[in-house]
């Protein structure tokens, strides 16, 4: 058992390893990763000193993506932004797994009025537009980037949930489980160890192709004035302040903008290089 | 013979052809001749109240302004219009006698009498109907129609500025209700040279001409006030065409003078916009905290950055006014040192927190981020809150912030500003929102309004009323403003201070 799965992982990432476009993606979120992690010493600049007289200057040696309205340095300001979008992507994913995965496997593993209760659950939150009711809940709980967060977290679940459930139908009667079961393991022991690790493939891939969702609603909600405040910088942020002087200044707009496809573009090409190296069903091909 | 029937029937033929044809093209150019009746106006915000007696913000009287009439009104020389009243007497110094226009028609046909006025006056002075200008109208002692067409306004006491206050919308008494509520801000009927078609809160604003208006009726057919809260958009759609009226970013100006189909209009007006501070506030009641606020902030820099047209303020009374005396302000220079020494006397040497209120939009968003970098460097760390106008305007009214961005509009008078820092003037029933409460200055207000007809006392005692206010700080000075508009070329108008869209009863396309 332990040996066969470490195999597979490796057969995993040797095919990883041949897929080009993964190799970019996975290049690009660690870039992005680092910056994010060493922003301080990055940096040329503090992200938040004003310099009145230095506005809105276009691109320079001095400041490779010029300054903005308040003349602060943009690339300094991107590198920082970089942080609060990275970490509102990763963790918004993984609270919506774990709420997925919980209930999901409850769901697919007992069946009967519990999995109806919950899936109809699910299918109610699915009905929402995901981004009106994120809106819906920011109105009631202000702006706010924690908020944000919290509303994000509780409306994109659901795909999680459908997908758990469908891959422990799957599995739950494949005959390691059924032997487990005739072992007098608990229910939980099932789930956790004989059924959950071998759906992680499925949720690894999709939380992948997953991240820059919510980045791109961070993003969204900033720009619409619900989000970060001037103490926060998120790249949404930048470019709702940035907007109004579009036409004088393209900079400080432009390469937040390309700083959301770019990572965006990264999570989703390696996104689906896992797929393509994780798919159990591909082991054959 | 059929051969010739058949030939004339050609000939009809053809020369109906050629009638229709130029009838076409004559009708086309009469067309292309014909001036437009309707006006696309583009505004930044939306009105809260038709209700003239409950309105007391700039987006609700621009539109009120055309939909009812005053008895007068002060145009752009500061001189008073008369406009419903035909005549205005003073019997003595305590009296104002108004005699009613006859025959002024109600936009649902009753005609306007003296009963209307004062009612109109009665319910704004009923302390239970919350009119935001009970404050204003408390030096009245009684407000009568002498007969159908006569009003007389008494005063308790001679009143120099009273006549400001005099200054209001007239509603009908057989519609508008004597309790706050019901429909008729929404569904208004007034004298003016307009009238409401339909308002869809935050979309648009429709007005229609009123062809019974006493005076000649609008040129224009229909207004459309469209609510676009972008500044960019607005200005988009006025060079596109789809707006003919509207501001635009100050960024723009210079380039709109230069552009040959449309004109730019311009004034300084009579407004002051401060820092609202809240003297209930334990920290913000301290003299030295506001002071060392207003030396924390390079606030020439800001406002040449922020509001590119603006001039930095100094105190409650406008430059250029009768009573400005800059020689006895005092002034604040940028010198965070001294701002520190002073909270760190007032005993926050490590600064505190504070939250700052606005409105939406691109230019309050700025201005607090700016403040907030300079007052972080003196140790003030500020919360900046925005919401939308109308929830921003009824917590400032209610004094529900702490510190707040907004601004005082039209100072005929000094009075008219200053009161709202006399104690006897806090809400509910005043403008006194910060809750300031300082004896000395309310007898100055008090005294100068006492005296009638002689300028350079009054002057003598705002020159004190300056000191105080610039030591005490009651508010941090931000600005004083300039009003910019443009409009197509094609528009025969006119933007001016005071009247302002009052002039669109009178436009229309060359």
């Amino acid at each position: 058992m332990e040996e066969k799965s470490r195999s597979f992982y490796q057969d995993a990432f040797s095919r990883l390893k041949k897929s080009p476009t993964a190799i970019v993606g996975l290049i690009i979120v660690l870039i992005f990763i680092l910056i994010a992690a060493f922003a301080p010493f990055i940096a040329p600049y503090d992200p938040f000193e004003m310099n009145l007289r230095n506005r809105q200057q276009a691109p320079s040696w001095e400041h490779p993506f010029g300054t903005d309205f308040f003349g602060r340095d943009v690339m300094s300001r991107m590198i920082f932004g970089a942080r609060i979008s990275l970490i509102m992507g990763i963790t918004v994913i993984a609270v919506r797994a774990f709420i997925g995965i919980v209930l999901g496997l409850i769901a697919g593993y007992y069946g009967g009025w519990v999995e109806t209760i919950i899936m109809r659950l699910t299918d109610a939150v699915i009905a929402f537009p995901g981004i009106i009711l994120a809106l819906a809940i920011m109105a009631v709980r202000g702006p706010g980037l924690f908020n944000v967060f919290f509303a994000l977290s509780i409306v994109g679940w659901t795909t999680f949930c459908r997908l758990v459930r469908g891959e422990v139908l799957s599995v739950r009667e494949r005959d390691y489980v059924m032997a487990a079961r005739g072992l007098g393991a608990s229910d939980l022991k099932i789930m956790l160890a004989h059924i959950l690790p071998n759906i992680m493939p499925a949720i690894v891939i999709y939380a992948t192709l997953g991240i820059a969702a919510p980045i791109i609603s961070e993003a969204g909600l900033s720009f619409l004035g619900l989000g970060a405040r001037s103490d926060q910088i998120t790249w949404g942020f930048m470019i709702s302040m940035a907007r109004p002087y579009i036409r004088y200044a393209w900079w400080s707009i432009t390469f937040p903008g390309l700083a959301i496809v770019v990572v965006v573009l990264g999570f989703n090409l390696l996104g689906d290089g896992l797929r393509d190296a994780l798919d159990p069903r591909m082991k054959d091909v | 013979m059929k051969k010739l029937k058949l030939r004339g029937n050609f000939c009809f033929m053809a020369m109906m052809l050629l009638l229709v044809t130029a009838l076409v093209l004559v009708g086309q150019d009469g067309a292309g001749a014909n001036p437009r009746s309707d006006l696309n106006w583009g505004r930044g915000t939306d009105a809260t109240t038709l209700d003239p007696r409950m309105a007391r913000d700039v987006y609700s009287h621009e539109i009120n302004m055309l939909l009812y009439d005053e008895l007068f009104y002060i145009d752009h020389n500061q001189e008073i219009q008369l406009l419903l009243a035909k005549t205005l007497e003073y019997p003595d110094d305590t009296t104002y006698l108004f005699t009613l226009h006859e025959g002024v028609l109600f936009h649902d046909g009753e005609e306007l009498t003296a009963e209307d006025v004062v009612y109109t006056f009665e319910t704004m002075m009923d302390p239970d109907f919350g009119s935001p200008h009970y404050d204003g109208l408390q030096p009245i002692e009684s407000v009568r129609a002498l007969d159908r067409y006569t009003v007389e306004f008494k005063a308790k006491e001679p009143d120099a500025v009273l006549i400001y206050d005099l200054d209001h919308r007239i509603v009908p008494k057989h519609i508008a209700p004597d309790r706050p509520g019901g429909d008729f801000a929404y569904r208004p009927v007034g004298t003016g040279p307009f009238m409401l078609e339909r308002w869809e809160p935050n979309d648009v604003i429709v007005l229609k001409k009123y062809e019974e208006y006493f005076r000649s009726p609008a040129k224009l057919e229909t207004i459309n006030v469209r609510y676009i809260p972008e500044a960019e958009v607005r200005f988009t759609e006025l060079l596109g065409g789809a707006l003919d009226l509207s501001d635009v970013p100050s960024a723009e100006l210079d380039r709109m003078k230069e552009h040959p189909d449309f004109t730019v209009g311009g004034y300084t007006t009579l407004n002051y916009f401060p820092i609202f501070v809240q003297h209930d506030h334990e920290i913000l009641s301290q003299k030295k905290v506001r002071q060392a606020l207003a030396y924390g902030v390079d606030m020439d820099e800001l406002v040449s950055v922020v509001f590119e047209t603006a001039i930095p303020a100094t105190s409650v009374f406008i430059p250029g006014t009768w009573a400005y005396a800059p020689e006895v302000q005092r002034t604040y220079e940028y010198n965070p040192e001294k701002a520190k020494e002073l909270l760190a006397e007032a005993g926050y040497p490590d600064g505190f927190s504070i939250t700052l209120k606005t409105s939406t939009g691109t230019t309050n968003v700025e201005f607090g981020e700016i403040l907030r970098f300079y007052w972080l460097q003196i140790g003030v760390d500020l919360e900046h809150q925005t919401s939308e106008w109308s929830t921003y305007f009824s917590a400032l009214q209610e004094g529900d912030f702490e510190l707040a961005h907004s601004g005082m509009v039209n100072a005929f008078d000094p009075d008219i500003f200053l009161r709202r820092y006399h104690s006897g003037n806090i809400p509910p029933y005043g403008a006194n929102r910060g809750h300031y409460k300082n004896p000395d200055l309310d007898q100055i207000i008090d005294e100068a309004r006492r005296i009638v007809g002689d300028q350079e006392a009054r002057a003598e005692l705002y020159r004190e009323a300056q000191r105080i206010y610039t030591e005490e700080l009651p508010n941090i000075p931000v600005r004083y403003t300039q009003m910019h508009m443009v409009w197509n070329s094609d528009l025969d108008f006119e933007w001016l201070l005071n009247t302002q869209f009052r002039v669109l009863r009178e436009s229309y396309w060359k």
